[in-house]
């Protein structure tokens, strides 16, 4: 475990260093406070709405953006940089290796959508409170539910990303990575095609049923995590909220798991 | 490197979790998602890739599936006002269609366009184009469907689209009803909290939306289905509740007490016409209803003729003084329309509905001023300058024009003090009476009030009728 945090830590600290990330962040970061100047366009009713709206989707566009160029990287740089000669050659494991290397770039992912987060929140409260005069409590506490959906979003998009990494040019999972992340994010369209009675007008062979199953639960299914619209619209109340969540954050820990595991497993093999 | 048999082990253990993945995923996680998140499933279209959606624009659709759904739903929602302050309506249905998909929960944009396609769709004469109703319907049913618990829709269809566009009583009181249990659902929730001791958390604020707008609407769509008594308990209801919320807010909602003596007052005088109107409608009334339609120029009528309107010209309800004598503010509705027309069902309000171009429906009202319809110069009818909305494809027609006196548009509470709230008043021998009997006469397929008693006359007319030269009287 040790061995695993010298990495991460050590992975961390390169990341915070890399000024492409530190564009996408401040890129983020512009956007949300510009956020307020577009939300002044809209009705008085729906200026909240789109403030919120636009911030929790650019902190996740964002997200998207500093995962995958993170991860990307992250294990072709040291194969190239022929640094992970050095480090294998010592008492390292390889799933120690590639372990250490994911903890580290989830801590600059968590540490930038938590400053992003955190901005936005605050930016948020600012106009309920001196603009509306209502209390931002509650809605405080639901967006940093949005923020915590979007970080674990990340964190799978990330394991995704690492998993490519390890037998795949960066060039290449880049555009996998993406084609993942946006088919992931059509859920509800894998599942209705999954569905023989979705369409009536158009039965479904068992066998192209079968298929859209399969992919539907291969898929990692980003779209589980954008729970943004209860959150801007208030009126809406989601009973058992919590425990969505508590799946969601499970869902992304067990196929990061897999992911890492699957990953090690080709990492292992590889010749490097 | 790990030996085979471990990495072997490994990959199993792997694959292994791939099964309480499919389940989180399929048995826990996909039936919340749907039922909270995701885009809302429309009739005629898949979850997900409804109509709709399958027409999105990609650069909506990339949008949609990457976490911008509401984002640009909002931004659309100010295009959409740009296009109403410019008067391009036709630009905003389709971007209804593209934002209540994105984001369901926009009550507003529900509202707004169910009443642009109600109101705003007119002639040169500014008379709204009634083509569009069905699909009003179509967007207020599926706002509803999506927001079952919010009472503004219901109060939307019952009162803005039902009360006072179709003047469809019985449909209004059934969706003012539906509302109504909405806010007492709410109300009971609310009131447990209270007592559990969660009140800064409810404040009845579920309950407070709706007690007004559907709470009396419901009380008021009672009367004016003949159903006083039930108006009466409804309006007691309204008051209870009123009360509670007071108590709640500690009498510091200056709106909440004035809405109260509303509801107070309303009951009042509702108990008031329940004790005089008996009295006052036992002698049948001939309202002389005798409505011509002239042909004055190619698709140009002016409706004229008589209805003498007696009412209560002064009516102190607490000693039960009055005065009857003639007045004026009685309204006649005129509605020609193709003589095979059956209101369409349109089961879902999707990009590609539209208007059926070879359908013609105008419907319009006169005034009644000193007993003649349309004042002294009547009603004119313009259907000649707005060949889209007239097309007159239609080899017949039939053209009604009537007087309800349910409709407090017709008729006014004073004509009502006189002829009752079904028109128990008026004299069954005159012209152009009619019992419906539970038959629903009206065009429109307006729904049926057992008891109603109304005055009513139609002509059927040919096309040459309508687009012939000359004056031409119908009487």
């Amino acid at each position: 475990m040790k061995t695993i945090w010298l990495i991460a830590s050590g992975t961390f600290g390169e990341a915070m260093r890399r000024k492409v990330l530190l564009i996408f962040l401040f890129a983020g970061l512009a956007i949300i406070l510009m956020g307020v100047a577009f939300a002044g366009l809209a009705t008085q009713a729906r200026d909240l709405t789109v403030t919120k709206s636009l911030g929790l989707g650019v902190i996740s566009l964002a997200g998207v953006f500093i995962s995958v160029i993170l991860y990307i990287t992250l294990i072709p740089q040291e194969i190239e940089r022929r640094t992970i000669y050095s480090i294998l050659s010592k008492p390292v494991q390889r799933y120690q290796f590639l372990c250490g290397k994911f903890l580290g770039g989830l801590m600059t992912v968590l540490l930038n959508i938590a400053l992003m987060g955190i901005v936005f929140i605050l930016l948020v409260a600012g106009k309920q409170w001196f603009q509306y005069g209502v209390n931002p409590g509650p809605a405080m506490l639901s967006l940093s539910k949005g923020i915590l959906m979007i970080f674990f979003q990340m964190t799978l998009l990330g394991a995704v990303a690492m998993f490519f990494s390890v037998f795949l040019s960066p060039f290449v999972n880049f555009f996998l990575t993406f084609a993942v992340w946006l088919l992931g994010n059509a859920s509800s369209l894998t599942e209705a095609l999954a569905d023989p009675t979705s369409d009536p007008n158009h039965p479904k062979s068992a066998i192209v049923v079968g298929i859209f199953k399969v992919v539907h639960v291969i898929i990692p299914n980003f779209a589980n995590y954008n729970i943004q619209n209860p959150i801007i619209n208030p009126h809406e109340h989601i009973t058992n909220e919590p425990i969505y969540i508590a799946w969601n954050i499970l869902y992304a820990i067990v196929y990061t798991a897999i992911l890492l595991t699957v990953g090690s497993l080709i990492f292992d093999k590889r010749e490097v | 490197m790990l030996s085979s048999s471990r990495r072997l082990s490994l990959l199993v253990i792997a694959l292994l979790l791939f099964i309480p993945i499919g389940f989180l995923q399929t048995q826990l996680i996909d039936p919340f998602y749907k039922k909270n998140y995701a885009p809302p499933k429309q009739k005629n279209g898949v979850n997900g890739l409804s109509q709709a959606g399958s027409n999105l624009p990609a650069t909506f659709a990339l949008g949609a599936f990457t976490g911008f759904r509401e984002a640009i739903a909002g931004m659309l929602w100010v295009r959409c006002d740009e296009f109403f302050h410019n008067g391009d309506y036709d630009a905003i249905m389709p971007l209804i269609r593209i934002i209540t998909w994105l984001d369901p929960h926009q009550i507003d944009v529900y509202e707004t366009g169910a009443w642009h396609m109600d109101y705003n769709f007119t002639d040169t004469q500014e008379r709204s184009d009634r083509r569009y109703i069905p699909m009003s319907v179509a967007l207020l049913k599926e706002g509803i469907d999506n927001n079952e618990d919010q009472p503004d829709l219901y109060s939307d269809m019952a009162f803005v689209h039902y009360f006072r566009k179709i003047q469809d009583f019985p449909l209004s009181r059934y969706w003012f009803k539906k509302g109504w249990d909405v806010v007492a659902a709410k109300a009971v929730v609310d009131e447990k909290n209270d007592q559990i001791g969660l009140k800064e958390q409810t404040n009845f604020d579920g309950a407070d939306k709706g007690v007004m707008t559907v709470g009396h609407g419901y009380a008021h769509a009672l009367e004016f289905n003949g159903q006083e008594q039930e108006a009466v308990v409804q309006w007691n209801a309204c008051l209870d509740l009123h009360r509670k919320l007071i108590a709640v807010k500690n009498g510091t909602d200056i709106s909440e007490v004035q809405n109260l003596e509303i509801a107070d007052k309303q009951l009042r005088e509702l108990q008031g016409r329940l004790k005089y109107r008996p009295i006052d409608t036992k002698t049948p009334l001939d309202m002389g209803f005798t409505p011509i339609l002239v042909r004055v120029a190619p698709k140009v009528f002016v409706l004229q003729g008589t209805l003498k309107a007696i009412g209560a010209k002064k009516f102190v309800l607490e000693t039960g003084e009055r005065e009857f004598g003639p007045v004026d503010g009685c309204r006649i509705e005129i509605r020609l329309q193709d003589e095979s027309y059956k209101l369409p069902d349109i089961g879902a309000y999707t990009l590609g509905t539209a208007v059926d171009p070879n359908v013609t429906i105008m419907q319009d009202a006169a005034s009644v001023r000193g007993g003649k319809i349309g004042g002294d110069q009547g009603r004119k009818i313009d259907m000649s300058q707005d060949k889209e909305m007239y097309s007159f494809k239609a080899p017949r027609y039939t053209v009604t024009a009537w007087f309800t006196p349910n409709n407090p548009n017709d008729a006014p509470i004073q004509v009502q003090d006189r002829i009752g709230w079904l028109g128990e008043g008026l004299d069954p021998k005159q012209k152009n009476f009619v019992l419906t009997d539970g038959k629903s006469l009206l065009p429109g397929e307006v729904s049926p009030i057992p008891g109603l008693r109304m005055l009513i006359k139609t002509w059927t007319l040919t096309r040459e009728d309508i687009t012939g030269a000359g004056k031409k009287v119908f009487r």
